[in-house]
């Protein structure tokens, strides 16, 4: 009994940190893109997609929050629910989103290595993924694909990290360990405090205070 | 009776082919240009394909394997072509970041092929890869003044509309219109007779003017 009480008052504080730490981060590394764009005139590639995964991922935690309260009348939660879903083996909400962010991750992994040609493929992978569900209704590789593009994110990131020492790589190859291993690892206490943690890792990256690298090779 | 016309056809087209991949080498011993040897290997693997409508033609029935749902060989090879296709556009327009978007595209359609039977989506691919690359080309033929870029152009131009159509009649005549075009690109014939040397017209234009001075 005071196991599951722990676990819940874990999960309602896992929730709430993502739906205020998440949203903030996303607008403190904005604002550090527009500033720097303003600065030099360019618009950097790996802080722009750094951003992209931020916003995406506020926007599943701020729906997930929304669904989850109780605002709403059973009839239209279960309607929202349903739309958002929660499952990576079918297209819904919640797929999309995670989708998107696998597939940013990679994009990463190919602009910090300056491998031009796979910049945006993972991108079109995806889309072309859509495209064909939209049209065919075919789904069966988007679960595999999010496993792949997510795990084989995870390692190059973390090769990227150390070979052009770079933080923002470092950051988000930690924060999507974390991330990945909650979706992933479904146990309750490994999910909750993974939640609190990455959520850590997120609000000292996007402070600015996450260097490791002191000398970074690339920005 | 249509297939034996459609064979002959389909030869003069195989040997404008053979034509044309003979000029670009020439032209690529000499000069080396990476675009040649592209377009060589474009044509050569277009040629493959011929040589299986000859077959077709020849025997008399329709010797196209379907490998799964509505996939079959020719259309197989109808995506490779339109992949090259694309990348060469790529490549030209300098492009890098694109280059595996094709595979992609053709990826999809063939899956796509294989669950819906329908062409519609290849027709398509078929309209934006060969008015795409058409349009760009001859834009860039014209403001270079290169006969070989006038030449491709045309040749996705009338490729393209052959494809759209779907009618065979039309597809092989225009394939044929296609090669013809794409050999006198290579033979220079748009460099001779197509743009008008602005300086030497200038030159004759100055010398009536300055006749009809005298004159007057």
């Amino acid at each position: 009994m005071a196991e599951d009480l722990f676990l819940h008052g874990l999960e309602n504080i896992g929730y709430l940190l993502n739906v205020i730490i998440i949203p903030l981060a996303t607008v403190l590394v904005g604002r550090k893109l527009l500033k720097e764009k303003k600065a030099t005139g360019k618009l950097n590639d790996i802080r722009a997609i750094i951003f992209f995964v931020f916003f995406s991922f506020s926007n599943l935690v701020i729906l997930e929050f929304l669904i989850g309260t109780q605002f709403y009348d059973t009839t239209t939660r279960a309607f929202l629910a349903s739309i958002f879903g929660g499952t990576l083996d079918v297209f819904n909400v919640y797929s999309f989103v995670i989708g998107i962010i696998a597939s940013l991750g990679l994009m990463m992994v190919a602009v910090a290595n300056r491998w031009d040609f796979l910049q945006y493929t993972s991108m079109f992978f995806f889309g072309g993924m859509i495209l064909l569900y939209t049209f065919t209704g075919f789904q069966a590789f988007l679960a595999p694909y999010i496993y792949f593009a997510g795990g084989a994110s995870i390692v190059f990131l973390y090769l990227t990290a150390f070979r052009v020492k770079d933080n923002g790589a470092l950051a988000l190859a930690i924060f999507f360990t974390l991330a990945f291993g909650t979706v992933i690892v479904d146990v309750a206490m490994i999910t909750g405090f993974g939640v609190i943690i990455y959520n850590g890792v997120i609000l000292i990256f996007s402070l600015g205070l996450f260097k490791p690298f002191k000398k970074e090779v690339m920005a | 009776m249509a297939e034996i016309g459609f064979l002959v056809v389909e030869i003069i087209y195989f040997i404008f082919g053979i034509l044309t991949i003979l000029k670009t080498m020439k032209n690529w011993k000499l000069n080396k240009n990476r675009m040649l040897l592209t377009v060589t290997v474009y044509i050569s693997s277009i040629l493959v394909r011929s040589i299986i409508d000859m077959g077709v033609y020849a025997s008399g029935f329709d010797i196209d394997i379907t490998v799964a749902g509505g996939l079959d060989i020719g259309m197989i090879m109808g995506f490779i072509l339109f992949t090259i296709q694309l990348e060469f556009m790529f490549y030209l327009m300098d492009l890098p970041k694109l280059y595996t978007l094709p595979v992609i595209i053709t990826t999809y359609l063939m899956m796509g092929r294989i669950l819906v039977d329908s062409s519609i989506p290849f027709i398509i691919y078929a309209m934006i890869t060969g008015y795409g690359s058409a349009f760009f080309l001859i834009k860039d033929g014209r403001k270079s003044r290169n006969g070989l870029a006038i030449g491709m152009g045309l040749f996705f131009l009338f490729w393209g509309l052959g494809s759209t159509f779907q009618i065979e009649i039309l597809f092989v005549s225009l394939r044929l219109v296609a090669m013809i075009a794409l050999f006198l690109g290579t033979k220079g014939f748009y460099e001779k007779y197509v743009f008008v040397n602005v300086e030497e017209e200038q030159k004759i234009m100055g010398t009536w003017i300055a006749k009809l001075v005298v004159k007057e």
